[in-house]
């Protein structure tokens, strides 16, 4: 280990390599490490927005139609558009993440890593389909 | 890396005892025996065994670069090997040092340590895998405060 001064106990002067302040644009990988760690803010807006139409609705009728009118606004529908882009690319990334972490061992076998993921990815086709159902039907 | 074939490894040997690198076993079969293991058991830890401490995940991962306290892949897959072997029982001695701030809550999941890998060792699975444990046995001593350990 080292003390303040970067030398270890053997007066030895351990390298450590500067990361640069955009270390980020330097690969393709990094940038899209970087751009789904920044889509947890759009994520984060969609919670927010939904918890507003939540407290709406329970404002009354009159509460809804304003948030409909203000959510229907042409700014309003670009923000929404793009968080909703940047929502989906952070559950797909994460989804095809999902089998790294979750390893199931089923009858002495490994289950294959696109079963894991397509686990995910259905539940979400459920998840958004009785959502759909809610709204619309 | 600093020059080809000269690897920076100081501050890996330096953290290397706090993931208690070995078998940690108070049951020891008796020594005229071997403690066998299936194939299942033995391909659980197998690929975390394979690392050849050349340092490239170290090189490859940002967090390492920014938080000099960070634990590092390669530490953090070598706890994994031995968490994961059927002859070891220390797993809850390292659950301590593994989710310390410098340990696997400081990775970010960028992965580029398992890309960079030449072993297929998985660096970033070992530690996605670490943190789930830790969750579900933090879950399960809130859930179930007089159950063991």
């Amino acid at each position: 280990m080292t003390g303040p001064t970067g030398y270890t106990e053997f007066r030895q002067r351990l390298y450590r390599p500067r990361v640069p302040l955009l270390w980020w644009l330097r690969q393709r990988s990094y940038l899209v490490f970087v751009v789904r760690e920044l889509s947890s803010v759009a994520v984060g807006w969609s919670v927010v927005f939904l918890l507003l139409a939540a407290r709406s609705i329970m404002r009354g009728p009159d509460a809804y139609r304003q948030f409909l009118e203000w959510g229907a606004r042409p700014w309003m529908v670009l923000i929404n558009l793009i968080a909703l882009a940047f929502v989906v690319f952070h559950a797909v990334t994460w989804f095809n993440l999902a089998p790294r972490a979750i390893v199931v061992n089923l009858r002495g076998r490994r289950l294959p890593a696109g079963v894991v993921a397509g686990v995910h990815f259905g539940a979400w086709v459920v998840a958004s389909a009785i959502v759909a159902w809610l709204v619309v039907g | 890396m600093i020059r080809d074939l000269v690897v920076e490894i100081t501050d890996f040997m330096a953290k290397l005892p706090r993931i208690t690198p070995w078998l940690v076993n108070d049951h020891e079969p008796p020594p005229d025996t071997e403690h066998l293991q299936t194939p299942l058991e033995l391909g659980e830890y197998k690929q975390f065994s394979m690392c050849i401490n050349c340092m490239l995940c170290y090189s490859a991962c940002p967090v390492y670069g920014i938080e000099q306290d960070f634990l590092g892949p390669a530490l953090i897959a070598l706890a994994q090997r031995y968490n994961l072997d059927s002859r070891d029982e220390g797993a809850h001695e390292r659950i301590e040092v593994l989710t310390a701030p410098e340990g696997v809550w400081a990775c970010t999941f960028v992965g580029e340590c398992s890309r960079a890998c030449p072993k297929g060792v998985d660096p970033a699975g070992a530690i996605q895998r670490a943190k789930l444990a830790a969750a579900t046995q933090s879950l399960k001593s809130f859930l179930l405060p007089w159950g063991t350990r």
